[in-house]
């Protein structure tokens, strides 16, 4: 049972006294109209004294009723105020305390996410290495296919740029062949002179005669 | 006795031209003969021959006068000659003078067989130098062969001009 539970508890205590005095003399002021006493109705009083009886009860009773409703306003007000620093104080410390276990709360979570964090910082990072690692052998698979299919390619194309460099250039040579036999043709198809290649000629027998003896030969 | 062609008598057509000559001259010998007979005298008119025709039929005959029999031998020994001699075939660029072509026979019979026959085509297309074809042998020595050839070098001789 805390401080606020005993002060509430005090306040309806005294609550409850002050509504049993103010039943106690509302019931004394009933009973006082409704039954006179027998002495009173044993002797009857005059007139005047009865009213200036009544009138001066009527004013006891006002003031009791004022002094009480005084000292319950007074009572209530110093509870009031009591209630209000009570429930100050209280919802201060509520406050604290609530901001204690909401800072406590706060801290715990803070802990625990950094805990997490550092977990997921951890994991991340064994991740992010190993993530890392596959790349830096993806990366050297890689250069080493790149290299090799470099390397091929470069052949290939050293191959090709040959082939084609030959290819190239036997038709350079076919068509500058065709060209100058086609020029010699034009211009000196019609223009030979067999007596300047006569020496030629038999020079060419000459250095040919044993295949040409060697032709005539196997025919016969 | 054996038959020595004249180098003016190279191919199978001058050959044939000989004999037509020749047989000629043996009718010319055969009628001039006939009439020595009948009448005692000749006509007096010859036959034109060729020189080369003519000096075979003196030949021939060893420097006597001809007669028909020598006549009559000389056309078989031709006839003969014509079916089994050696045949060559130079291909030329141009046409061969009288010359040229008598030094081509000439050096075919001393180096190959002297009774070998030598005909002579034209070809402009190879140029120069000659294209020899004996049976199935054929021996392209023109220039258009030597540049087919040697493409690579007469390549690199134009890149050397250039």
């Amino acid at each position: 049972m805390n401080v606020i539970q005993i002060f509430l508890l005090i306040n309806a205590f005294l609550i409850g006294v002050g509504v049993t005095l103010a039943l106690q003399y509302w019931r004394a002021h009933r009973h006082g109209q409704a039954k006179p006493s027998r002495a009173a109705q044993n002797v009857p009083l005059p007139a005047a004294v009865r009213e200036k009886l009544v009138k001066q009860a009527e004013e006891n009773f006002q003031g009791i009723v004022n002094r009480s409703a005084l000292q319950l306003q007074r009572d209530l007000g110093t509870t009031g105020n009591q209630l209000s620093k009570l429930l100050e104080k209280f919802g201060s410390e509520v406050l604290d305390d609530e901001m204690k276990l909401f800072r406590a709360n706060v801290a715990d979570i803070r802990a625990s996410t950094q805990v997490a964090l550092s977990g997921a910082q951890d994991e991340i990072t064994k991740q992010q290495t190993a993530i890392l690692a596959s790349l830096a052998s993806r990366q050297v698979d890689l250069e080493a296919k790149l290299s090799t299919r470099q390397a091929e390619l470069e052949d290939q194309l050293e191959t090709n740029l040959a082939e084609e460099k030959e290819r190239l250039s036997a038709q350079l040579h076919g068509t500058l062949n065709d060209a100058v036999l086609a020029f010699l043709l034009e211009t000196l198809g019609h223009e030979v002179d067999l007596g300047a290649q006569a020496d030629y000629l038999l020079a060419t027998l000459d250095a040919n005669k044993e295949r040409l003896v060697k032709g005539v030969g196997s025919e016969a | 006795m054996k038959l020595k062609l004249p180098a003016a008598v190279a191919s199978s057509q001058d050959l044939t031209a000989l004999i037509s000559e020749v047989h000629v001259y043996a009718k010319w010998v055969a009628r001039e003969s006939i009439r020595q007979r009948v009448s005692g005298k000749g006509t007096g008119a010859k036959v034109e021959l060729s020189p080369e025709a003519g000096e075979l039929i003196r030949t021939w005959g060893g420097g006597k006068p001809p007669t028909q029999a020598s006549i009559d031998s000389l056309l078989k020994q031709l006839e003969t000659h014509r079916k089994t001699a050696p045949s060559i075939t130079i291909t030329l660029p141009a046409v061969p003078s009288g010359e040229l072509k008598a030094t081509l026979v000439n050096w075919m019979r001393q180096n190959l067989s002297s009774d070998i026959l030598v005909n002579f085509r034209l070809n402009r297309n190879i140029l120069g130098g000659m294209v020899v074809a004996y049976g199935s042998h054929i021996f392209d020595w023109s220039f258009r062969r030597k540049l087919l050839d040697s493409p690579i070098q007469f390549h690199e001789v134009l890149t050397r001009v250039r």
